[in-house]
């Protein structure tokens, strides 16, 4: 029972800190940077995917043993298509102010390589419940880290947070930071900020190799270019 | 079984499933996102047209020489009226909708759908509130956006040819 509960917050913590998909994975960058200029689209976006994450995570685990490896991907596809119909129409119904917010990046979430990339790389070979929380703790750690981005450009961009001014802020706004530019630059800086802050929990001290790369223990190439160094953990 | 024949209807199976989901989904909300457009444009006739009470929707089928661009309009209670315009800047799609008074100025601009990121441009309505057609003519263009302004721009000055073709229609 320890050991479960354990290796579910293992699941939780390893997409919200040690394998954040923004910051340590580098992925889901094109919804990253065009809807981070506020809170608000960042949160949304956030918890949209949180959901298509969690839904398509659980629905892929769930049948994968069903569906011939030939066709995994189209099926893996219509799933995530599916579950970001309904996220986009539920939206539409009930928050229509944050579905004209978002736009057209809703829809891409289809192709949101973290979504396919969980699909294939954790759902499609582990059990119901892991790949749940491995979708809520991926969901999470893309909404907290579109969240802090999007604090950034709009507190010190825009001189606002969630909409409402913030009077000292007014007088001394960086615009730059909501334009397009200005979301390469903090994207930069807060990867520079997380590497330099998580660099001992996240790699420790190890060489970057084959082993030392997060998506290691997923991948299905191990082995492959692995030297003796790498198989003793590569110091 | 064969094996193209099995994964021809693995992937029908998991299409139809998927697809009776979404068919309840449509169902739950459809009538729902019906009500919300309906309150949407309600809500963005008053924001361009503040002192219209209420608002007739006008049968643009009828007048001709309707420019292109202009995809629906409403008569306010007041003579004034609010047209729904469809332009191109950037890329196409540019919706903008505009509020003209009885005697010919902007009362309020609005960009409702856009295929593009917009910045500057998507205020760029505001700044035409109160001018008149030789105002929005001699309106400047944001630099950086000139496309997506320059047809913001030209969809306005359609929205005074529609509201001079209404005027007339009236008159008649």
């Amino acid at each position: 029972m320890q050991k479960t509960e354990k290796n579910a917050l293992s699941l939780l913590l390893n997409g919200i800190i040690f394998e954040n998909p923004v910051f340590v994975l580098v992925l889901g960058t094109c919804p990253t940077l065009a809807v981070t200029s506020s809170v608000k689209g960042a949160l949304g976006m956030g918890i949209a995917a949180l959901a298509v994450l969690v839904c398509s995570n659980t629905v892929v685990s769930l049948l994968h043993k069903l569906i011939p490896d030939e066709v995994r991907i189209p099926c893996y596809i219509i799933i995530i298509a599916a579950f970001v119909t309904v996220v986009q129409m539920i939206m539409q119904a009930f928050m229509p102010e944050l579905y004209a917010l978002l736009g057209v990046y809703l829809a891409l979430i289809t192709v949101n390589c973290i979504i396919l990339g969980r699909a294939e790389m954790f759902a499609g070979k582990n059990g119901i419940i892991e790949s749940a929380l491995d979708g809520l703790g991926m969901g999470l750690g893309f909404t907290l880290a579109l969240t802090l981005m999007g604090t950034v450009r709009e507190v010190f961009g825009n001189g606002s947070f969630l909409g409402m001014p913030i009077g000292v802020l007014q007088n001394y706004k960086i615009s730059f930071l909501v334009s397009p530019p200005g979301g390469f630059f903090v994207f930069g800086a807060l990867i520079a900020i997380v590497t330099a802050l998580t660099n001992g929990a996240v790699n420790g001290k190890r060489r970057l190799t084959c082993k030392a790369c997060p998506m290691s223990k997923m991948c299905g190439a191990s082995g492959e270019g692995i030297t003796e160094e790498d198989k003793n953990g590569a110091i | 079984m064969n094996k193209a024949l099995k994964s021809v209807m693995t992937l029908s199976l998991v299409a139809l499933l998927l697809g009776v989901l979404l068919a309840s989904v449509n169902k739950l909300t459809g009538s729902v996102i019906a009500d919300a457009n309906g309150d949407a444009t309600v809500r963005a006739l008053r924001e361009v047209y503040p002192k219209g009470e209420s608002f007739s929707a006008v049968n643009i089928s009828e007048y001709s020489g309707v420019p292109t661009s202009v995809r629906e309009a409403y008569r306010a209670d007041d003579g004034g009226c609010v047209i729904k315009l469809e332009t191109s800047g950037y890329k196409s799609g540019l919706v903008i909708i505009c509020g003209i008074s009885k005697d010919g100025i902007v009362t309020g601009a609005k960009c409702l759908e856009s295929q593009e990121t917009l910045a500057a441009e998507d205020t760029y309505g505001a700044g035409l509130v109160g001018k008149d057609e030789s105002g929005v003519i001699n309106a400047q263009t944001v630099s950086g956006a000139t496309k997506t302004t320059q047809g913001y721009k030209n969809a306005i000055k359609d929205a005074f040819i529609m509201s001079k073709i209404l005027d007339m229609g009236e008159e008649n």
